[in-house]
Formats: C-alpha cells, structure tokens, sequence
C-alpha cells in the first residue's frame, strides 16, 4: 500500500524540475518595477537603461535604450523572455529575438490606472504570480480610493494644473489628453488647463497666460538646480499665472508621473497636498 | 602614409609602357583591396556584443547549415544575424560610394553628394509620412516604411528632373537648384509631420533618419544582392562618360558622347541604387562624399578604376562603420549614421581647408 502511495505520488506531481527556469529580459521601467512587485525580481537578468527602481533592477546588467535595443546584446544574456513596455523596439529586433526562439511580451496598456492594474494581472499571469498580482492591485485601489475620499473632501474638485515635461527655447512641454498626468489629474477631479492638446506638445505661452492654471507639476529631472524651481516661477508666461505668482510649482518623479507604476499613488498623495494648499488660500 | 600608384619612369621609357605599368599597378590596388574587403567582411561575422569564439566562426564558414547541439542560438546569430548584415554592409556602401563618384563626375564638382538632387530628402518625408500614418490605419509600418522610402526617393528625383529639364537637356546647374528646392520641401513635411506625430512616431522617425543595418535579413539581402549587381553594371557603363564629361559637356559632346542619353542613364542609377540603400537603412551620410576623395586621392581621376574603387572602399567603410556602431559601447548599438558622419565630417573639412589652401 505505501509503495503504491509513493508511486501514485510520483506520477501525479508535475515535475517542475524539468521546466527551465524564466530568464527574463526587461525593457521599460514600468515593467521591470511591477516585476520586482510581483516578487519575481530574481528573474530579471537584465534590463533596459531606464529600469532604475527598485536598487536591485538598477544594479542589474543595462542592455541600452528599450526603444532601440540590439537583438546581439539581449541575446548574448540568454534569456527566454522579454518582457517589454508598449514602445519596446526596434520592430525588427523583436521579430528577431522571436526567431531565436525568445518568447517576446510586449505589454501594450493606455496610460490610465485602468491600463496600470491590467498591466499588471498581464505581467502577473506570464511569471505566475496571478495571487500577487490580485494583492498588489487591490492595495493600488485602496490607497486612490482613500485618496479620492480626502480629495472629495477638501473640496479640490475643479483646481487648474498643468504638467510640464519640457522648457527649451521654443516653448513649454505639456501633457496633453492621452498621457499619466491627465489621467491622474482625472482622478482626483483637477482639470488639466492643456486637455485639449493631444499627447505632449508645445504649448503657447499666451495659451497658458489665458488657462491661469492654479498647479504646476514638472518632471522631475527639470528642476535639478538649487535655483531651478524659482527659475520656473520666474518664465515669462508662469510668471503671470496664479501657480507662478505663488511659486506652486512641485517636482514629480519621472518614472512614477509619466510611466504605469505601482508607486503612483504616492505620486497622487504629492499632487493632492499641492491642490489643497490652492483651496486653503 | 597611403602608398604611392605613380610610376616611377625616365625619358627612354616609351609611353605604352608607362601606361601599361600604372594600369597593372591600379590594378593590384583594386585587388589588394577587395581581398581586404573580404578579409574585414569575415571579421565583422567573429566581432559583437554576442561572444563567438574564432574557431566557431571558421567552422561556421565550412558548414554554414550545420546546427551544433547546444550552439542553435549561435548560429542563429552567425546566420541569420551578422552574415546579412554584413552582406547588406558591403553591398549598400558599394552601392553609395559609386554613387557619389558618378555623381561628383556628373557634376564636376568634388564636394557633390548624392543627397544634392533631393533623393535622402524625398525618402525621409516619405518614411517620416509612413512611420506617424500608417499605424492609424491599423496596419504595421514595418514593411510600409521601406516601400515609401523607395517611391518617396524616385518621385523626388523624378520632380528635380523634369524641373532641371530644357530644350538642350538636362543642365547640372538647374539640377542642382532644384535638388535644394527639394529637399527644403522635404524638410519642411519632415517638420510638420513631426509636429503632428505622437511620441513614439516622433522617435521612430528620430531613430530612422540616423540610419541602421541592425534589421538586415535575408529577404532584403537577396533583393538587394541582384539589384546592386545591376547597379554596379550600370555604372561601370558609364566610366567612359564620366571621363569625358570632365572635360565639359560641349567637349564630350563633339567626342562622340550622347551627353543627353548618358546624363539621363547615371541620374536614374544614382537615383536607383540610393534609393534602395536608404529604403532599407535609412539616411547614412558622408559615404558618397568622402570614399571617392579617398579613392581618387589613391588611384587617381580615371573612372575605369576609380568607379570599381569606390564600391570597394565604400563597402570597406561601411563594414567598419557597422563593427563599430555595433562594440564601441556594446551592447548598446550605435547609429551607424552617426559613426559615417563622425568619421566624414572631419575628413570633409579638412578637404575644404585643402581646397582654400590650394586657392590661396
């Protein structure tokens, strides 16, 4: 009787030795965090330059831009997977990678909280870690619903913002409709002064000047300098705003303002402490 | 120092033989450097971010179908990586180095490039065009891209030709006017479409306009094989010619030369063979320019050598330029654009500052 337990044990566990473990291939920062997220950083054996978060991911081999990644270079890491963000590219690399019989994922999600929890029960299900995945979402929600409720309460609800990505010569960067910003911007009920310019465009200086926007939040690698912030306050058409008047500009982190992250509702608790400083005025 | 193709001879010598001499001499040189040419062609399937050992590649060359067990991933990159590319290499920079010496023969000017009669400008809008619409449509731009390059170049040469035409022909001068014309419209639909595009066309247009081999397969390479080897035979027809258009186009005329049909025939192959490069690896600059400089810097003005050199030293150069777009900062791939004009541009002014030298 034991012997044919054993043997019955045997043959009905699939045997996972015998499948190779994932080595996985990162491209974007937003899917190389969820990973880590999803408590499948160990993985990751490389990543694109712009996977920098967690300190592990940053410590990882950097395989070159994800928009223009060599099929030499990933596949010298020989990897079974790669995992990309919507912009993952050249084409021709993936139809080469998959050629070499590398599994290729490229997760194609709008840039809304909607497209960041399937981005994630996307990536979830590809390394199987669908429980993680349902956890992680759920905690997501929880923290923007909580944040929703204080946003409701203070009464922020029609407050003008703007988000900045660019300051050259020939104008500001703005997120338009169709970017994180306006999406989080929605969320909290901000209206965003630059929604009717599609994607991020160069937006009139008069244009701004006229919108009167009461916020302002900038990428964060904009305001580097010590002096940056009052530089910015000080620009010919912020300067006229009710945001420039009062210097109610603040730095959002790049990564977790313009890409699907996990940690953006701490980005929303930063946009939600400046909106509310507007009401108290 | 490059070594010197003149003959030493003295009075007594008779001419033929001096003749003969530097013809056998040329000679040596074109072979001396096609057989570097393939020296270098075989290195670059051994150099890459992808580490393959030497004896690999040797046996690779012997038995090019053989998969080793537990090697498929490595022959996939000998075979189907590397091996097109440099075949793609070799014949697109033959193809723009002849280019350029029939161009700068037609024009009688050495600092002519084929860009002049709008053909980069045209298949850059048309790329530029397919890359930000083309998607809208819900269509891949992957094939669409190389196609519209293509007609965008032609049509481009095909506005500049009948703009240049006139009762007594094509006049270079007028070409060359309405080449600029061309590609300031050219630059003008690049700008606005630029402006409409979303991001990710944005820097799909950015990257193609710098020019890369990294999407080199098999299919283009045997179109591209049969094509060039048509464009190779076109030019080498026109060697006569673009000798006797040295002398001038009234010259050449009473030398027996239809000015007209020859002008027409090396404008269409320059047209043709530029076209198909930049079809398929975007704008890659300074390689029409600068290899018939060097070459005629080395085996001297007569285009029955001067044609066959360029190819060769233009595919030598672009089979560098690819090796070190590809280890300069591996694994991160450089344009191969960038590495043509860095190695060009100086070498572009330095021609320029001999020139005022030479002036002065």
């Amino acid at each position: 009787m034991k012997l044919l337990l054993i043997v019955l044990v045997l043959f009905s566990t699939p045997s996972l030795a015998n499948e190779p473990p994932l080595r996985i291939v990162s491209a974007g920062a937003s899917v190389t965090e969820i990973l880590f997220a999803l408590e499948r950083g160990n993985l990751v054996i490389a990543t694109d330059n712009t996977s920098l978060y967690p300190e592990k991911a940053a410590a990882l081999p950097k395989l070159g831009y994800f928009r223009q990644l060599s099929s030499e270079g990933v596949l010298a890491q020989m990897p079974s997977h790669l995992f990309g963000a919507a912009a993952t590219g050249p084409k021709s690399m993936i139809e080469q990678l998959k050629a070499a019989h590398v599994t290729v994922n490229i997760f194609t999600q709008n840039r809304d909280m909607d497209g960041l929890y399937a981005m994630i029960s996307a990536i979830a299900d590809k390394v199987n870690a669908s429980d993680q995945g349902k956890a992680l979402n759920r905690r997501i929600k929880k923290r923007i619903a909580t944040l929703k409720e204080q946003a409701n309460h203070q009464g922020i609800e029609g407050v003008k913002a703007l988000y900045i990505v660019a300051n050259t010569d020939r104008g500001l960067t703005v997120a338009g409709n169709h970017t994180l910003p306006d999406a989080l911007f929605t969320e909290l009920a901000l209206e965003n002064i630059a929604h009717s310019l599609d994607n991020f465009k160069v937006m009139n200086n008069e244009q701004i000047m006229l919108a009167n926007p009461d916020i302002i939040f900038v990428a964060s690698h904009l305001l580097a300098g010590a002096t940056a912030k009052q530089d910015l306050c000080g620009h010919g058409a912020i300067k006229q705003t009710y945001a420039g008047k009062h210097c109610l500009v603040e730095a959002l982190d790049s990564a977790t303002s313009l890409g699907l992250s996990p940690r953006i509702p701490d980005t929303l608790q930063r946009i939600l402490s400046l909106a509310v400083q507007v009401t108290k005025d | 120092m490059a070594p010197s193709l003149s003959v030493q001879y003295d009075q007594n010598t008779p001419s033929s033989d001096r003749i003969l001499r530097l013809h056998q001499t040329r000679i040596r040189w074109l072979l001396l450097s096609s057989i570097l040419t393939i020296l270098v062609a075989l290195m670059s399937l051994w150099v890459g971010s992808y580490q393959i050992q030497l004896p690999d590649v040797v046996d690779f060359l012997f038995q090019p179908t053989d998969q080793p067990l537990g090697h498929q991933q490595q022959w996939y990159v000998l075979s189907q990586l590397r091996l097109p590319r440099s075949l793609m290499a070799s014949c697109i920079g033959a193809l723009l180095g002849m280019s350029g010496c029939a161009m700068q023969g037609l024009v009688r000017n050495p600092l002519a490039d084929p860009g002049l009669i709008g053909i980069s400008g045209g298949a850059a809008a048309a790329a530029a065009a397919s890359i930000a619409f083309v998607p809208l449509l819900g269509a891949s731009a992957l094939f669409s891209t190389s196609l519209a390059a293509f007609l965008g170049a032609l049509l481009s040469v095909a506005i500049v030709v009948r703009m240049a035409k006139q009762v007594q022909g094509l006049t270079v001068a007028t070409l060359i006017l309405a080449g600029v014309a061309i590609n300031a419209f050219s630059g003008t639909i690049i700008g606005a479409i630029s402006y409409m595009a979303d991001d990710d066309a944005l820097r799909q247009i950015s990257y193609w306009t710098m020019g890369s081999l990294a999407g080199a397969n098999w299919q283009q390479v045997l179109m591209l094989l049969p094509c060039s080897l048509i464009c190779i035979l076109l030019f080498w027809r026109t060697r006569h010619g673009l000798n006797l258009f040295a002398l001038g186009e009234q010259d050449a005329a009473s030398m027996g030369l239809n000015v007209k049909h020859t002008k027409r025939m090396i404008l269409w192959t320059i047209a043709f063979a530029v076209a198909i490069a930049t079809a398929l690896c975007g704008i890659i600059g300074f390689v029409g320019l600068v290899v018939p400089h060097i070459c005629r810097a080395l085996i001297g003005v007569n285009h029955r050598y001067l044609l066959p050199a360029s190819g060769i030293v233009g595919s030598l150069l672009l089979l560098v330029s690819d090796m070190l777009s590809r280890t300069l900062i591996s694994p991160v791939e450089i344009p191969i654009g960038i590495i043509t004009s860095a190695l060009g541009a100086p070498f572009f002014l330095y021609l320029l500052s001999r020139q005022k030298y030479a002036y002065n």
